[in-house]
């Protein structure tokens, strides 16, 4: 199984942002290092969900806002890694939505949060026949 | 001429890890050609089959979104910047799981890869409300029920006749008499026990409408008038429900999908009933039994497809039928924006009176003629009165059923033969059940007949309330 490290800082932010955005969906970028053998993200960004409805079941990241992401991660030497988005009230497991909308490349981070507590998250990878995600491990790092 | 086009992270791993490349191309599809002449393997994420940008894929022009301009041949001036921009967007599901029994049942589904476990799942999740469990309905719920859609609603407040078993195949001869959504729940929980059926057994009315369509997904209009298609039409778009219209007349169906994903209403199309009587129903026109076994299945295919998410769907097209010489056709069909419930300054908003809105005379407006029952007729028979029986129906009609004594003059030629009347004189009026012999009661009343009265119930209620030997039909 391939892996994914990630500082603790990162998991906390980004669990607490799942958090309070319950009842609907979070969203946000994780930037960092992918020298191909290794992911190491070391910041959360959130992003906002622009879905007009139906918040509690679909997210929707701006494009700017994408743009305005990868040119912080680019300034910084790093890039996008990982997609974090929460499931409210529903497992860690990537949807038919979710696999039909991913990207190849990108580590897909699911938080469940169940009556408005983070549960448990998960990362997923795209298949490159884009039929099925493969779970990545995910490894906390130190500061 | 240069430009700088900047790669989205994730596609990085194929362009070597460049993340910002020099380009040279006029249009954003010159420049997207440069690309993939560069790195082949960019190509099947970017575009589809048929050469279009991937929808989850935007390309940004300084800072512009193409789809906004001219799309790929958006121009690219010198030092413009231009970006790949992933679409990032997901969510979770909220689909049932199979039980362990159905996987069987629907094994044809799941072959369909356009189906499969996921669409089962989707139709298990799916609620469709059909109004209307007669010609319309009867086929629309079998399939509908045998395909595996989770929840059905029907809506009907009638009880079954022998004259609905030659098209309403729900129903047989053991349901005679009773009620029509009951024997369709029993029927349709035989046929498939994993869904879940729930009876509506009420007239869909303006006061009702919002409260039960609001639990449901799509609604399938199974109903045989103009009131209540309006009702369904305006509660639809209120709610912002798809309506999967049907209707049907003699050897002619017509079929589409109103109100889905900003295409046009019924309203767009009429936004205004025919006047009461232009139109008559099945019961004095006629269908073809197996008229609504067509038009209805094809309800229940698009109520299926809409949702499972597959295909073309029905809407902003208007399907016609014609059975007797088997032709489909098609009318192409644009949300009027000018409509008066979905249109851009809607100036209907709530439900509105449609018995009143389609001029049929409410309770408030009182018709003009007078009524009298088989009874008080079979007494003045009885009694030796001299009584005149005017009888509209067609001839055929005639031969099927009749009573001694009538004068017959088809509905259609009462004008043209008002000389034989006399209007000083008290005239019965008779038909099938009284509705047609109603509305001759009413031109009659108009062109100075006085006493004029509609025999209530017509030949129907003669035979089964005075002489069982003339037959009903």
């Amino acid at each position: 199984m391939a892996a994914i490290h990630l500082k603790s800082s990162v998991v906390s932010d980004f669990l607490r942002h799942a958090e309070k955005e319950y009842p609907n969906e979070c969203c946000g970028f994780i930037i960092g290092t992918d020298d191909t053998k290794t992911k190491k993200g070391v910041e959360y960004l959130p992003a906002a969900n622009t879905k007009d409805t139906n918040r509690e079941r679909r997210f929707l990241i701006d494009p700017l806002a994408y743009q305005e992401a990868e040119d912080t991660a680019d300034e910084r030497g790093l890039s996008i890694i990982s997609i974090v988005h929460s499931h409210p009230d529903h497992p860690d497991k990537p949807s038919e939505f979710d696999r039909n909308h991913a990207w190849p490349g990108f580590s897909y981070i699911i938080v469940s949060v169940e009556n408005g507590n983070a549960k448990n998250y998960r990362s997923w990878q795209l298949a490159p026949d884009r039929n099925n995600f493969n779970e990545e491990i995910i490894k906390i790092i130190q500061e | 001429m240069s430009s700088q086009l900047k790669i989205p992270s994730p596609l990085r791993k194929f362009t070597n890890g460049e993340s910002v490349i020099d380009v040279q191309g006029g249009t954003v599809r010159e420049v997207l050609e440069e690309l993939f002449a560069r790195y082949p393997g960019l190509q099947i994420h970017l575009l589809d089959e048929s050469g279009d940008l991937r929808n989850f894929v935007n390309v940004y022009v300084n800072k512009e979104d193409i789809r906004h301009s001219a799309g790929l041949d958006t121009q690219v001036k010198e030092g413009s910047d231009i970006r790949i921009v992933p679409a990032i967007a997901g969510g979770a599901d909220n689909l049932p799981e199979l039980e362990t029994g159905e996987f069987n049942r629907y094994s044809r589904h799941f072959s369909l890869p356009e189906i499969g476990v996921q669409g089962q799942r989707k139709l298990k999740a799916g609620k469709v409300l059909i109004v209307g469990t007669g010609g319309l309905g009867s086929p629309a719920s079998l399939y509908l029920t045998a395909a595996g859609v989770g929840t059905i609603g029907l809506v009907d407040f009638d009880t079954v006749d022998e004259s609905n078993l030659q098209r309403q195949i729900l129903f047989g001869v053991d349901r005679l008499g009773k009620s029509k959504v009951q024997s369709a729940r029993e029927r349709l929980k035989a046929l498939n026990p994993y869904v879940n059926v729930i009876s509506h057994e009420v007239a869909l009315s303006s006061e009702n409408a919002l409260d039960i369509i609001k639990d449901y997904d799509i609604v399938v209009d199974g109903t045989d008038n103009f009131p209540t298609r309006y009702l369904i039409n305006d509660a639809c778009v209120f709610l912002g429900k798809p309506n999967v219209y049907g209707s049907i007349f003699r050897f002619e169906g017509q079929i589409s999908v109103f109100n889905y994903d900003g295409g046009p209403c019924y309203r767009c199309l009429y936004p205004e009933p025919p006047p009461p009587g232009l139109v008559p129903s099945c019961a004095e026109g006629g269908v073809l039994g197996v008229l609504p076994g067509i038009v209805g299945s094809i309800q229940a295919n698009e109520a299926i497809k809409l949702l499972a998410e597959i295909g073309r769907p029905l809407k902003g097209r208007f399907l016609l039928f014609d059975a007797l010489s088997m032709e489909f056709s098609e009318l192409k069909l644009k949300r009027n924006e000018a409509c008066a419930v979905c249109g851009n300054d809607p100036t209907i908003t709530d439900l509105i009176d449609y018995q009143e809105f389609c001029g049929i005379p409410s309770e408030k407006t009182k018709p003009k003629y007078g009524e009298i029952s088989v009874h008080e007729l079979k007494e003045k028979i009885d009694a030796g009165e001299t009584v005149t029986i005017l009888d509209v129906r067609n001839p055929f009609e005639l031969e099927v059923a009749t009573i001694p004594n009538v004068l017959h003059i088809p509905m259609n030629e009462v004008p043209a033969n008002l000389d034989k009347l006399n209007p000083d004189e008290e005239i019965f009026v008779l038909c099938r059940t009284g509705i047609r012999s109603g509305k001759i009661c009413e031109y009659l009343i108009n062109h100075n007949f006085k006493r004029v009265k509609n025999i209530r119930g017509g030949i129907r209620a003669w035979s089964l309330e005075i002489d069982p030997s003339v037959p009903i039909y």
